[in-house]
């Protein structure tokens, strides 16, 4: 009896979190092998045929392509950012009461607010154009260019991400005991000996959550790409999860959304297993 | 002596570069959100003649509270059918003696829930909430949000409760105390600051939310704050007055929010 009353704590929170993540995720695998589409209501099994569709589409290759170039640009400019940021703030500075706060400023404006932000930033007359012109650079189509669209959806996850990376590694700095730098200084350690005896190991596990995370994340882009380029132009910024939303939620076809969820799961699935595998062992 | 100055001018000079691009796009929203008519069209430095015109049309005309409304509302019970659940899950996985094949795999399971892209789920969600008619309902809009904050809650909590120690659940049990009796008279008052934080933290992942608010919500009644900015945002080039007023608007309760939670930020972001 003792035993089962454990269990009667922790069953509700089990019965929601069941019916929020683990049923839709059998429910999409169920969904994906059936043609089943909302509007007309018909289903009908069809094997792999889904996938088949999805795979031979070409807009759901270029959501792939899309959103491995921006999961590749965007985490590796945050995390260069924020150590940046990091080491920065790590110096003897006055005011850190203010910088710190600030620095995470931007990460608490939510996207909506970033997409519309960058708007008028990278707008023709906008802010970005102004200084370039300054400068003697033309005035650039920073959303509306094939060239330039990802890595300007990039540059706006950076502003508001890369002090989620910054915290990270600020937090892996300060756990870093100032007795070691003393010690080797002592010893006669030079700075790059210090560094990579020290400050590399210290870092590593709070770096290395901080790639996860946002490698995680960047997969989730949807926000700023929806609402400022619609996946264009000539198809420079879709999405996976653009992808699914037009297919499932626009066409309502659940049958081929669920299919391109799968194979999204899959794609995300060793990072997943190396973050659950990073946080446990800590 | 040169040398001296430059090492002693180096961070802040770095830092002053930090300032300049973190702060520039708030300027820029804000020195846009003050101007109106004419001035929108080529906007200069800062607003010749500032006005507050967008923000009073914003809420006099727009109705901007109405939206504000449905936020809190969501943002609220999305919180608290998160701390319900989690605050006696995450006591007996911390402090109860578990089957630890059970509880490993519940917490691989939170974890891994965490990673899942949140369109994933929603696509099932949104057919099943199709056939039982509650599309377009802030009540299921509040249970989908369930997907990224219940696993939060979860796991964050855990934290606090370990962080208590051994010896004040004894005294308890000692005196004769049941396991709800502990937890609500002792452990819940013991971690109330981190309980607090995890309700800001739920708070602020469902107000920033656009995609589910985006999916599930139909008319514009029950329009959430994101849905109100991201009508201006796909108005071609007309009202970036009220843009920029909504966009700002619609942060502040954030920033507030965030203010209080400074202390937890890290553990926030990581989950840990």
């Amino acid at each position: 009896m003792r035993n089962v009353s454990i269990y009667l704590f922790i069953a509700p929170a089990v019965l929601i979190l069941a019916f929020v993540t683990a049923y839709p995720v059998v429910a999409v695998c169920n969904y994906s092998l059936y043609s089943f589409n909302l509007l007309s209501k018909n289903s009908a099994f069809v094997g792999f045929g889904e996938y088949v569709k999805t795979l031979k589409d070409d807009v759901f290759s270029f959501s792939v392509r899309d959103t491995v170039a921006f999961t590749l640009l965007a985490t590796f400019s945050e995390l260069l950012l924020g150590l940046l940021t990091a080491l920065i703030l790590n110096q003897k500075l006055r005011g850190k009461s203010i910088l710190v706060p600030l620095a995470v400023l931007p990460n608490m404006f939510p996207a909506v607010a970033v997409a519309a932000m960058w708007k008028l930033l990278l707008d023709y007359q906008g802010v970005v154009n102004y200084f370039l012109n300054v400068f003697g650079i033309p005035r650039q189509l920073w959303l509306a260019s094939a060239a330039l669209a990802l890595p300007s959806i990039a540059l706006m996850d950076l502003w508001s991400w890369s002090p989620v990376c910054f915290l990270v590694i600020y937090a892996g700095l300060q756990s870093i005991p100032r007795e070691l730098y003393e010690a080797a200084r002592l010893d006669g350690a030079g700075a790059l000996v210090t560094f990579r005896r020290i400050t590399v190991p210290f870092l590593g596990p709070y770096f290395m959550l901080a790639l996860l995370l946002r490698s995680i994340d960047s997969f989730r882009l949807f926000d700023k790409v929806y609402l400022l380029t619609a996946g264009g132009p000539g198809h420079a910024t879709e999405t996976l999860t653009l992808y699914i939303f037009r297919v499932g939620l626009v066409y309502l076809d659940i049958g081929q959304a669920s299919a391109a969820s799968f194979l999204t799961l899959l794609i995300v699935l060793l990072l997943s297993i190396a973050y659950v595998r990073q946080v446990l062992r800590r | 002596m040169i040398r001296i100055t430059a090492s002693k001018a180096l961070p802040y000079l770095s830092a002053s570069l930090l300032v300049v691009w973190t702060v520039v796009p708030i300027y820029w929203i804000a020195n846009i959100s003050l101007m109106s008519g004419l001035e929108l069209l080529s906007p200069g430095l800062y607003p010749k003649s500032p006005t507050l015109s967008n923000y009073y049309e914003l809420i006099f005309r727009e109705n901007i509270l109405g939206y504000a409304v449905n936020t809190i509302f969501v943002s609220l019970l999305a919180m608290i059918i998160s701390l319900t659940l989690a605050v006696p899950a995450a006591y007996s996985v911390t402090k109860l003696r578990m089957n630890p094949a059970i509880r490993n795999v519940f917490l691989a399971w939170t974890l891994f829930s965490r990673t899942v892209p949140p369109i994933v789920p929603i696509i099932p969600l949104y057919a099943m909430f199709a056939n039982l008619r509650v599309l377009d309902n802030l009540s299921a809009l509040a249970i989908a949000y369930q997907v990224y904050t219940l696993p939060f809650s979860l796991w964050i909590l855990m934290g606090f409760f370990r962080g208590v120690s051994v010896e004040v659940e004894d005294a308890a049990m000692v005196d004769g105390a049941g396991r709800l009796t502990i937890l609500s008279r002792i452990l819940v008052p013991l971690i109330l600051p981190g309980i607090v934080a995890t309700s800001i933290f739920c708070l602020i992942m469902t107000w920033s939310d656009f995609l589910y608010a985006v999916i599930l919500l139909q008319s514009q009644p029950h329009f959430t704050l994101s849905l109100l900015v991201a009508s201006y945002i796909s108005e071609f080039g007309i009202k970036w007055g009220d843009l920029a007023a909504a966009g700002l608007l619609s942060s502040l309760p954030l920033l507030v929010f965030t203010g209080i939670v400074q202390k937890y930020l890290v553990l926030g972001f990581t989950q840990t």
